[in-house]
C-alpha cells in the first residue's frame, strides 16, 4: 500500500517536472506546411514530428484569398486596400512558418495581380501601400520570416526585372544584412544606369534612392544630377531635390563637404541648394566651420549667402517615411529654444566675422523680434 | 492628358495655379494693376494701391459669380475656429507673396505646399503668419522656426498638374503661441465627406478682385469630385489668389472642422487625407 502510494507520488511528481519544462520550452512551429497543402513543390524538409498539426482550413482560406486578389480587377482603392488587409489578417493569424511557406509558393508559381495603389513606405519598414500583390508579400514576408526573405531578396537583386520589386529587395536586404551595404550601393547604381528604368522611373526605384541618403552616398547624388540634366527631366529634379533633402538632414557635415567642395554643383538652383546648408547644428563645431567656409566663399553669391542665414531660422525639409531612413518626429520645444539660442550667439559672431553680410543679419534679427 | 487638365477646359475662363495667378499679381513690371498689387505686398507705394484698393470691389464686382468669396462678416471671423485662419506672407525669391493657412495647434499652421516651395527657389523664406488678420489688425503675427511639406511636390512655375496638387499640402511652426486660451481649429481626415452635399465653407485672404487684407468666405454644398487622390475639385468655387492654403471647413459633431485646403483656382482643394498624418504629426 505504502509502496504503491510512493509510486503515485513519484508519477505525479514526474507528470509536474514534465509539464514545467514543456511550459518553460513551448514547442516552436513548424518550419514548413504539408506538401498536399501546398499548391506547389516545397523546397523546405518536411515537418518535423514535434511541430503542431497545420491548419488546413485556415491555409486554405489564405490561399483563397491570394487567388480571388489574383482574379480580381483592382478598379477600386479602397476595395483593394481592404483585401489586402484581410489578407495581412490572415497571414498574421498563422504560424509564421506556415505563412511564410504559403507566401513563397504563391511568388514561386509567377502569379501576381496590380493593386492600383502606390509604392509608399510607411513606419516600422512596412509598406503603407503596394503596387502588387508580390510586393505587398514580399514587404510581408520580411517581418515574418527574415531569413526566408532575406534569401528571396539576393535571389531578386541578383536578376532584377521589376524595379519596384527590386527596390523592396533591397530594403529587405539592407534590413536583414546590414554588411551588405557597399553591394546594396553598387545595386543603386547600376539600377540608375539601366535604360529602361530611368526611361519611367518607378515609385519603389525613386524611394530606393533614400538608400544613398542614408549611407550619405555622393555619388549616387551625382548620377541623379546628370539624370536631372536639361532638358530637365521632372520626376528625377524631384528625386534629386528629396534625395538631397534627407541626405543633408541624415549627415549634414559629409554633404557640407561634398557642397563646399563642389561649388558647381546644382550651381544653377542656388537658392534651393541654399536650403541644405540649413540642417546643420550650429552647435557642432565642426558643422559651424563648414557653413563659415560656404559664408567666406567668393564663389556663393550674396543672393545664396542670404538664403542660408534665412533658411537657418526656418528650415524647410520633405516629411516622409523613407524606405531606409525614418520621418522627422514631432518638433520639440526645448530642442527648438535651443536651436535658436545657438544661431543668435552664432549669428552674433557673424556680424563681425562677415562685414557684407551684416544688412542681411540685421534682417533676420528683424525678422525674429517681429512685433 | 491628365484628368484635371481635361477638367479645367469646361471651364469658361482660363484656370490656372493660385500661386501662377499670385505671380501674374505680385511680379513687378506686367501691367499697371499686377505693378499696383506688387507695391501693395511691400507696402512702397502708398496711395496707388489706396485707390486701386477702394475701386477693386467695384471692379470685380460684375463679374461675381454665385459661389464666388464675399467678405466673411464680423460674426463669423471673430468665431472660433475661423478666427484660426490667417494671412502668410513669404518671399519666394526675390518676390513676395500672399497666401492662407489655419492654425491647428498652438504652434502649428496647415497650409498649401506651393506657398512653402518650388523647386527653383527652394523653400521660402520671411514667412510670417497674421492670424485673424482684419485690415491692418491681427489676433496674432508671428515668424515661424521651420516649414514642411510632402516629398515630391514640384511647383514648377510653367507646370501645373493633378499630381502636383495631390501633393499640395504643408505646414509652418510657428515661433509664438498661436492661439494661448484658445483652441486651435480641430482637423478630420476624411475626403468622402467634401463628397457629400453638406455645406463646405472655404476661408481666406483673396487679393485679386479684394484687397487682400480681409478674410474672405465662400460656401457650397455641392459635392466635390476626385481627380487624383486626395485632389478634388468643384467647379462652382473660384477662390481668389492669396486664398492658397486657406481652409475648407465642414460642420462635424457641431463644430466647424478642417477637412481640406484650397490649392488651386477652379475650386481645386487637397484633402487632409492620411497621407498627410505624417506632416500635423509633427507639430507641437
Amino acid at each position: 500500500m505504502k509502496a504503491g502510494r510512493l509510486l503515485l507520488a513519484v508519477i505525479l511528481l514526474a507528470l509536474v517536472a514534465t509539464g514545467i519544462w514543456l511550459g518553460m520550452n513551448p514547442r516552436k512551429p513548424s518550419s514548413a506546411v504539408p506538401a498536399a497543402s501546398s499548391p506547389t513543390p516545397s523546397p523546405t524538409p518536411a515537418l518535423a514530428p514535434s511541430a503542431p498539426e497545420a491548419p488546413p482550413l485556415e491555409t486554405k482560406l489564405l490561399e483563397e484569398l491570394l487567388e480571388t486578389f489574383v482574379t480580381t480587377t483592382h478598379d477600386d482603392a479602397e476595395r483593394a486596400r481592404a483585401m489586402l488587409e484581410n489578407i495581412r489578417r490572415e497571414i498574421r493569424s498563422l504560424p509564421p512558418e506556415h505563412a511564410s511557406q504559403i507566401i513563397q509558393n504563391f511568388l514561386a508559381s509567377g502569379k501576381d495581380a496590380t493593386t492600383g495603389l502606390q509604392f509608399v513606405p510607411g513606419e516600422n519598414d512596412t509598406l503603407i501601400e503596394a503596387p502588387t500583390l508580390r510586393i505587398f508579400l514580399l514587404d510581408l514576408l520580411e517581418k515574418i520570416d527574415p531569413e526566408a526573405a532575406a534569401r528571396l531578396a539576393n535571389a531578386i537583386l541578383n536578376a532584377p526585372a521589376n524595379a519596384d520589386e527590386w527596390a523592396i529587395a533591397l530594403r529587405t536586404r539592407q534590413n536583414t544584412q546590414p554588411a551588405t551595404l557597399p553591394q546594396n550601393l553598387t545595386s543603386l547604381q547600376r539600377a540608375l544606369q539601366n535604360p529602361e528604368w530611368i526611361a519611367k522611373p518607378s515609385q519603389g526605384l525613386l524611394h530606393a534612392l533614400d538608400l544613398a541618403a542614408m549611407a550619405g552616398d555622393f555619388s549616387t547624388v551625382m548620377r541623379l544630377a546628370e539624370l536631372a540634366e536639361p532638358p530637365e527631366n521632372e520626376t528625377w529634379a524631384e528625386g534629386l531635390a528629396v534625395t538631397m533633402h534627407r541626405m543633408a538632414r541624415e549627415s549634414p557635415a559629409a554633404t557640407l563637404r561634398e557642397l563646399n567642395a563642389n561649388p558647381d554643383f546644382l550651381a544653377e538652383q542656388p537658392l534651393a541648394r541654399a536650403d541644405l546648408i540649413a540642417y546643420a547644428n550650429l552647435a557642432n563645431p565642426e558643422e559651424r566651420r563648414l557653413v563659415e567656409e560656404r559664408l567666406a566663399n567668393p564663389q556663393i553669391s550674396l543672393d545664396e549667402k542670404q538664403k542660408i542665414l534665412h533658411m537657418l531660422v526656418a528650415p524647410g525639409e520633405f516629411v516622409h517615411e523613407g524606405l531606409f531612413t525614418e520621418a522627422p518626429g514631432m518638433v520639440m520645444a526645448q530642442d527648438e529654444e535651443a536651436r535658436f539660442s545657438v544661431l543668435i550667439a552664432t549669428m552674433t559672431d557673424w556680424l563681425e566675422l562677415f562685414p557684407e553680410l551684416r544688412p542681411s543679419i540685421r534682417e533676420v534679427a528683424e525678422y525674429l523680434t517681429l512685433e | 492628358m491628365s484628368e484635371y487638365l481635361n477638367w479645367t477646359r469646361k471651364l469658361p475662363v482660363v484656370v490656372i495655379n493660385v500661386k501662377r495667378k499670385r505671380q501674374l499679381i505680385c511680379k513687378p513690371g506686367k501691367s499697371r494693376l499686377t505693378k499696383d498689387m506688387f507695391a501693395l505686398a511691400h507696402s512702397r507705394l502708398k496711395l496707388l494701391p489706396l485707390v486701386f484698393g477702394l475701386a477693386l470691389p467695384f471692379l470685380g464686382q460684375a463679374a461675381y459669380g454665385q459661389y464666388d468669396p464675399v467678405l466673411a462678416p464680423e460674426n463669423e471671423r471673430s468665431a472660433n475656429p475661423v478666427n484660426m485662419v490667417g494671412q502668410m506672407q513669404f518671399f519666394s525669391g526675390r518676390h513676395q507673396y500672399v497666401g492662407s493657412g489655419t492654425a491647428v495647434t498652438q504652434r502649428g499652421v496647415v497650409t498649401a505646399a506651393h506657398n512653402l516651395y518650388d523647386r527653383r527657389h527652394g523653400f521660402s523664406r520671411s514667412v510670417i503668419f497674421s492670424r485673424g488678420r482684419n485690415g491692418n489688425q491681427w489676433l496674432v503675427r508671428t515668424p515661424i522656426t521651420r516649414q514642411q511639406i510632402l516629398p515630391g511636390y514640384s511647383s514648377v512655375t510653367q507646370s501645373t498638374s493633378d499630381r502636383a496638387f495631390a501633393l499640395d499640402v504643408g505646414v509652418i511652426h510657428t515661433l509664438n503661441v498661436l492661439a494661448s486660451g484658445a483652441t486651435p481649429a480641430r482637423v478630420y481626415a476624411d475626403p468622402r465627406l467634401l463628397q457629400t452635399t453638406q455645406q463646405k465653407t472655404m476661408l481666406g485672404y483673396g487679393a485679386e478682385r479684394h484687397s487682400g487684407r480681409h478674410l474672405l468666405r465662400s460656401t457650397i454644398s455641392d459635392p466635390f469630385f476626385i481627380y487624383r487622390g486626395p485632389f478634388l475639385g468643384n467647379d462652382g468655387f473660384e477662390p481668389e489668389a492669396g486664398m492658397s492654403g486657406g481652409p475648407v471647413f465642414l460642420e462635424i459633431n457641431g463644430v466647424l472642422t478642417l477637412t481640406a485646403v484650397i490649392v488651386s483656382s477652379g475650386g481645386g482643394v487637397r484633402a487632409l487625407d492620411a497621407s498627410a498624418r505624417p506632416l500635423l504629426n509633427s507639430l507641437r
